[in-house]
């Protein structure tokens, strides 16, 4: 857990994924590192929703889900002056080359693809946050 | 009605024929064609029953004759440029079906039945060992606890002091594997997210059979039939596979990632 020591366990993070099953995965990994303060969306709209009007941290997001995608939700966050710096990672069952590079392009802070470990979030978040406190 | 001459009555025959089949066909094309049929046959009756009026008869006859071939023109190209429309907005789709899209299906329910077994192994291994390791400290308690009743109460925790620190430390660890075991469990439930998305892709896979199927029913209908235009997805650029098919693993993800400045 020493790659993580130095992050805010305070923050606050949103997970957004159709599959409910997922959000609870992800939720219950990010409880098990210290992380208490977790918000969940079904999909890309309601993320943005809630993105706008909530005080976010971090998005953790999945990539292919109904009425907004997690690659548009992506771009929005990066084009709003308000939430453009926000780290945001997809978690996504989408594991081809192209679909990285798209989501490098949008300004992914970076990309774990499913079936994922533990061991994965936890070296990710260690990467995105490195130089964050 | 009997008729001398063998021509009439053939003749007269086919045209009661028609008359009753262009009465059941709701179709426009087909009842105009019928229609033509009918005049240049009641010529023929005309020309077979007044031979004395030959000429006449004859200049009559072509003129239904024409207009009869002019149907049968205008019926062959209906039946050409319906092939020609299965051709275009049928076969393409159908060939697809059939050479990529369910031989794919079957591929993508295979992983959902490798994913949901190795799932459900994965899980019934964490159980087992936390049988195993639970019951092992559970004898080692008891042993503790049988030792403390045989002796006297004064001395009896002295006599177990130790055996109590190595449980304890036993337990510290079991606490530890129980809770991991956990956590375990709960990353493996993932197979439901992947399993679902497969299974999502291959119901929209037998819509698109119902609906090219109904399309055929249409196609073959008198009333006709609409090519129905396939709805595209919202700003898919790229094409997502999802779980199942070929794609990079995470680690090469990691290194393409890493090449990037990541």
């Amino acid at each position: 857990m020493g790659a993580l020591d130095h992050v805010d366990r305070n923050m606050k993070i949103l997970v957004v994924d159709d599959f409910s099953t997922m959000r609870r995965i992800v939720k219950n990994l990010l409880m098990q590192i210290g992380f208490g303060h977790i918000d969940e969306a079904e999909d890309g709209k309601v993320a943005l929703g809630k993105l706008k009007t909530n005080k976010y941290d971090f998005v953790i997001s999945d990539w292919n889900m109904p009425n907004m995608m997690g690659i548009d939700l992506l771009r929005s966050v990066r084009s709003d002056p308000d939430l453009k710096h926000l780290p945001f990672m997809m978690i996504t069952a989408e594991s081809q080359k192209d679909n990285v590079l798209q989501a490098v392009q949008a300004g992914v802070s970076n990309y774990v693809v499913k079936p994922f470990t533990a061991d994965t979030l936890e070296l990710k978040l260690g990467m995105i946050f490195k130089n964050k406190k | 009605m009997k008729h001398s001459n063998p021509n009439l009555s053939l003749i007269m025959a086919l045209k009661n024929h028609i008359f009753d089949e262009s009465l059941a066909a709701n179709n426009e094309q087909v009842t105009e064609f019928a229609n033509s049929l009918n005049n240049f046959l009641s010529s023929l009756i005309v020309q077979e029953s007044r031979p004395e009026e030959e000429e006449t008869n004859k200049t009559a006859t072509a003129s239904l004759c024409h207009d009869l071939y002019s149907q049968i023109g205008k019926l062959t190209r209906k039946i050409h440029s319906s092939l020609d429309g299965f051709n275009k907005d049928l076969s393409p789709g159908i060939g697809k079906l059939l050479s990529d899209d369910i031989p794919d299906t079957s591929g993508k329910i295979k992983y959902v039945i490798n994913l949901t077994e190795e799932s459900a192994n994965k899980v019934i291994n964490l159980a087992e060992k936390q049988i195993e390791d639970i019951t092992a400290q559970q004898s080692n308690i008891t042993e503790i606890i049988n030792k403390l009743a045989e002796n006297n109460p004064s001395n009896a925790l002295m006599t177990v002091a130790n055996d109590l620190k190595i449980n304890l430390e036993n337990q510290n660890i079991l606490c530890s594997s129980v809770r991991d075991s956990a956590v375990q469990i709960i990353t493996t439930q993932e197979f439901q997210d992947l399993s679902g998305q497969v299974l999502k892709k291959v119901t929209t896979l037998i819509e698109e059979v119902e609906s090219n199927l109904v399309q055929i029913v249409k196609m073959f209908s008198e009333e006709g039939y609409e090519p129905v235009a396939k709805p595209k997805s919202n700003s898919e650029e790229i094409k997502l596979t999802g779980p199942g098919d070929a794609g990079c693993s995470q680690d090469e993800i990691n290194d393409l990632l890493a090449s990037l400045g990541f």
